[in-house]
C-alpha cells in the first residue's frame, strides 16, 4: 500500500531528491559537456472530481529509453492543492539529450491512477 | 461530507508550508487511501511507565504532540512530518516501556443498500445467486452471486443523478408511477407532462396505448431509490424526461424518432436511452445522433433481440440501426443474463456492440395492468369463428381461429361468401385509467381478394357496424403471415368507455381462399393513474437502462467531463467477460463502481525548454 498521500513537505522532499537524483545528474565532472536546462511540461487537464479534489493529483514520469514503462520511471508528483483543478504544469530539470515523458492522473479513490498519456519527447540542447 | 474537511486541512497545511518551511503548522489528519489514519499512532503503556517515561518515549519519536485517550494508559500521538503509523507500529512493537503500538484504523459503514421491497430481485444490481419466481428467461436462474454491476459500492459514493438529465426515447413513461413520479424532469409550464409525445403530436408522453415498454426502461434507469416500495434506478434520484415516439405495438418510424432526439438535446438531456432498433440505414436518425454528440449528449442504444428467429446475431454482419452507427457519443449494449453468459436473444458484434449489462429477468416499474384474454367468455362468436386448443399449427393454449378447424394438421380453408364477426365488449371506463391499449398475434393465409380486419367501436355490439375497421392482410397480393402483431391505442380511438367492443372480420369472395386466421397472445393494457405495479422483463432494451444510469452516474460524479469521456468510462472501466470477449469492442459488462473510480488517460501533454 503506498502511502501517496503525504503532507506536501514530503512531497516537497521528494521532488528535490528526484531533481537531484531521478531526473538528471548534471554533474559535469569530467570534462563533459552536459547541461542541465529547465523543462516545462503541460497538460491538459482531467475532467474528474477526484483528480481535481484532495488526495488527486498528477505523477510526469520521465526518461531516457523511449516506450518505457511508468513503473520503476522517475517522476514527479504534482497534487492537487485548492481551487477547483489540480496544477497541469510542473517543471523538470533535465540534462542534455532526449527525454521521454508520460502523465498519469490519480485520486484518492484511485491511486495507482489512470493509464498513461502518450509518449512525448523532448531534446533538451 | 468528510471530504471537504480533509480539503480544508491540506490547503491549511499546503498554504503554511509554502509560506516557510520552517513553521510548524498544526497537527493535521490524513486521511488517505491507507486504511489508517497515517500519522496517529495509538499506544498503550505499561503500568509501571510514569509520565517521565511516555515522555521520553515520545520524545524518541519526535511526536508532534499526542492526546490520551480517555481509555487507561491509552494515548494517540501524533506523527513528525512523514512518518508512517504502521511502520513506526513495527518499529516499536517489542518496546517495554508499552503494551502494544498501533495504527489508528478507519471504519466505515457497510456498503450502501436500499430499502426499496424488490431490491432482491435486482440481481443486476446485486447477484446474490438469487433465484427469481416466475422468470421470463429460464437458463441461468439463479446465476452467479457476484456477477452484477457493483451497484452498492457506487452508492457508497453516489446515488442522486439530478444534475444529469436522462431522456428516454420510447414508448413514453408513466409519470404517474409511484416509484418513477418523483424522479421526472421538470419541463415547467411549457412542458407540464415531463415530456412530449412525438406519435400523438401532444404535450403528455403518458403511453395512451398502455404500452410498458418506455416505463419500464425508465424504472431501471430511475426508479426511486430507497423509498420502501417497488424497486430502485440505477441512480435513486435522477431526473427522466419522457419523449414518446413509439406507438401501439412499440413501433415508431424516422421522422418521430429523429424529432424525440432533437427535442431531448434542445430541451437539455445529457443522455439519451434508445431501447429500439431496425435494420436499415437512416441517414435522418443519423444525423440527429450526430447532432446530439456537437451538443455534447451521450446516447445509449440497444444491440437488438436477434430478430425474427430471437437467436443472437452479429450486428457487424447484419447492421441493426442505430447500434450500428459509428458516432462516437453512441454506446451499444448487449444483454447478460444471471452468470453473465450472453442472453440468447442478444444481438453481439466485435466492432458495433461496446458493452454487455444485466438484461434478462430484470424487474421494473410497468404503466399498469394487463390482461391478457383467452377467448373463454363474453365472445360473440360470428359464422365461422372459434375457439381452440394447442393443435398442430397452434402453440398457445387458446386461440381464436377461422376456420374452427385452423389449428388441425389437416384444416381446410376458410368459406366462400363469409361476412364473419367475433366480438367482445370491455369496460375501460374506470377512473385512473390513464390510457389504453390492445395487442394481439395474428397468423393467417389469406387470398388478397378477401379481407381480415380488425374492429373498434366505442359503444358496444359488433364494432363493424358503426366503428372503425382497419385491414390486417395486405390488398396488393396474397399472403402468408405468421406472428404479425396487431396493436391499436383504444384512448385515441375514443374508447375509454365501459363497452369497448373489440373483434376481428373475416370477409371472403366466391373464389380463391386459402386456410385463414389465427388471433392469440390478445392483451389489453391500461396505464393506470398512481400505479405501483411491476414486472419481469428480457430484452437489449433491459440492459441498455443500466448503461444509461451508468453514465449519469458518472456524469453526475464528474460534472467537468465531456461526452467522451462519459462514455470511454463506462466502456473501459468494466469487467472483463469471457462471453462479450470478441463480441463487443471492449469485451466488458458495465460496473458501477469502477466507473467512477476510473480516470481517463491525460492528454495533451508538452514539454518546451525553457531559455
Amino acid at each position: 500500500m503506498e502511502g501517496r498521500v503525504r503532507f506536501p513537505l514530503l512531497i516537497s522532499l521528494a521532488l528535490l531528491v528526484s531533481v537531484i537524483i531521478g531526473c538528471g545528474s548534471g554533474s559535469g565532472s569530467g570534462g563533459g559537456s552536459s547541461t542541465i536546462s529547465t523543462i516545462a511540461v503541460s497538460w491538459i487537464a482531467n475532467g474528474e472530481s477526484g483528480v481535481n479534489s484532495a488526495g488527486g493529483g498528477y505523477k510526469v514520469y520521465h526518461s531516457t529509453t523511449s516506450g518505457f514503462s511508468v513503473s520503476g520511471a522517475g517522476f514527479v508528483d504534482v497534487p492537487y492543492v485548492s481551487g477547483p483543478i489540480a496544477p497541469t504544469t510542473t517543471n523538470l530539470s533535465l540534462a542534455t539529450g532526449t527525454h521521454y515523458i508520460k502523465v498519469v492522473a490519480y485520486s484518492a479513490l484511485n491511486p495507482s491512477g489512470s493509464p498513461a498519456s502518450t509518449q512525448i519527447a523532448v531534446t533538451v540542447p | 461530507m468528510s471530504n471537504k474537511y480533509y480539503v480544508w486541512f491540506l490547503v491549511a497545511l499546503a498554504l503554511s508550508f509554502s509560506a516557510s518551511a520552517a513553521q510548524k503548522a498544526a497537527p493535521v489528519a490524513d486521511h488517505g487511501a491507507a486504511g489508517y489514519v497515517v500519522g496517529e499512532l495509538l499506544v498503550k503503556f505499561k503500568p509501571q511507565s510514569d509520565t517521565a517515561v511516555q515522555g521520553s518515549f515520545m520524545a524518541e519519536l519526535n511526536a508532534r504532540g499526542h492526546k490520551a485517550l480517555s481509555r487507561s494508559r491509552v494515548h494517540k500521538i501524533f506523527l513528525p512530518q512523514g512518518a508512517d503509523a504502521q511502520a513506526m507500529a513495527a518499529l516499536y512493537a517489542a518496546d517495554p516501556r508499552i503494551e502494544y503500538a498501533q495504527p489508528n484504523y478507519i471504519y466505515r459503514t457497510m456498503v450502501t443498500v436500499p430499502d426499496d421491497i424488490d431490491y432482491g430481485k435486482l440481481w443486476g444490481l446485486k447477484n446474490t445467486g438469487q433465484t427469481l419466481a416466475s422468470p421470463v428467461y429460464g437458463s441461468n436462474n439463479p446465476g452467479i452471486a457476484g456477477y452484477d454491476m457493483n451497484a452498492e459500492a457506487a452508492w457508497d459514493l453516489l446515488t442522486d443523478c439530478r444534475s444529469v438529465v436522462v431522456a428516454v426515447v420510447d414508448t413514453g413513461v408513466n409519470y404517474t408511477h409511484d416509484d418513477l413520479v418523483a424522479n421526472m424532469w421538470d419541463g415547467g409550464i411549457t412542458y407540464p407532462n415531463h415530456g412530449y409525445d412525438f406519435v400523438d403530436t401532444d404535450n403528455d408522453p403518458i403511453p395512451s396505448d398502455g404500452e410498458s415498454h418506455g416505463t419500464h426502461v425508465a424504472g431501471t434507469i430511475a426508479a426511486v431509490g430507497n423509498n420502501a416500495a417497488g424497486t430502485t434506478g440505477v441512480c435513486w434520484q435522477a431526473e427522466i424526461m419522457s419523449v414518446r415516439v413509439l406507438g401501439a405495438g412499440g413501433s415508431g418510424t424516422t421522422d418521430d424518432i429523429a424529432q424525440g432526439v432533437d427535442f431531448a438535446v434542445a430541451q437539455g438531456a445529457k443522455v439519451i436511452n434508445m431501447s429500439l432498433g431496425g435494420g436499415s440505414f437512416d441517414h435522418t436518425f443519423s444525423d440527429a445522433i450526430a447532432d446530439a454528440r456537437t451538443a455534447g449528449v451521450v446516447v445509449v442504444v440497444a444491440a437488438g433481440n436477434g430478430g425474427a428467429d430471437g437467436m443472437s446475431d452479429n450486428n457487424d454482419v447484419t447492421p441493426q440501426y442505430p447500434c450500428s452507427y459509428t458516432h462516437d457519443n453512441i454506446i451499444c449494449v448487449a444483454a447478460l443474463d444471471q452468470s453473465y453468459a450472453l442472453a440468447s436473444f442478444s444481438n453481439y458484434g466485435a466492432t458495433s456492440v461496446d458493452v454487455g449489462a444485466p438484461g434478462v429477468n430484470v424487474q421494473s416499474s410497468i404503466a399498469g395492468v394487463t390482461t391478457t384474454d383467452n377467448f373463454s367468455a363474453g365472445w360473440t362468436l360470428g359464422g365461422n369463428w372459434a375457439v381452440s386448443g394447442a393443435d398442430y399449427w397452434c402453440s398457445s393454449a387458446s386461440s381464436l381461429v377461422n376456420p374452427s378447424d385452423y389449428c388441425e394438421q389437416l384444416g381446410g380453408y376458410y368459406a366462400p361468401n363469409a361476412n364473419d364477426a367475433a366480438y367482445k365488449a370491455f369496460d375501460l371506463s374506470a377512473a385512473g385509467v390513464l390510457g389504453a391499449g390492445v395487442s394481439a398475434y395474428v397468423d393467417y393465409y389469406m387470398d388478397v381478394t378477401d379481407s381480415l380486419s380488425f374492429g373498434i367501436k366505442s359503444t358496444g355490439g359488433d364494432p363493424f357496424s358503426g366503428g372503425t375497421t382497419v385491414r390486417i392482410n395486405s390488398d396488393q397480393s396474397s399472403e402468408v403471415v405468421l406472428g404479425a402483431v396487431v396493436a391499436y391505442d383504444l384512448t385515441q380511438s375514443g374508447c375509454l368507455t365501459a363497452n369497448c367492443s373489440l373483434g376481428v372480420r373475416l370477409v371472403s369472395d366466391a373464389s380463391n381462399h386459402s386456410y385463414g386466421a389465427r388471433v392469440y397472445g390478445f392483451e389489453i393494457n391500461k396505464t393506470i393513474s398512481g400505479a405501483d405495479t411491476y414486472a419481469l422483463y428480457n430484452g437489449t432494451s433491459m440492459a441498455t437502462p443500466h448503461a444509461a444510469g451508468l453514465a449519469a452516474m458518472v456524469w453526475s460524479y464528474n460534472p467537468a467531463y465531456t461526452y467522451a469521456d462519459v462514455v470511454s468510462s463506462v466502456k473501459n472501466s468494466g469487467d472483463a467477460v469471457a462471453a462479450l470477449y470478441g463480441k463487443s469492442s471492449s469485451g466488458r459488462a458495465v460496473d458501477a463502481y469502477k466507473a467512477l473510480q476510473y480516470i481517463q488517460a491525460p492528454t495533451g501533454v508538452t514539454a518546451v525548454v525553457l531559455p
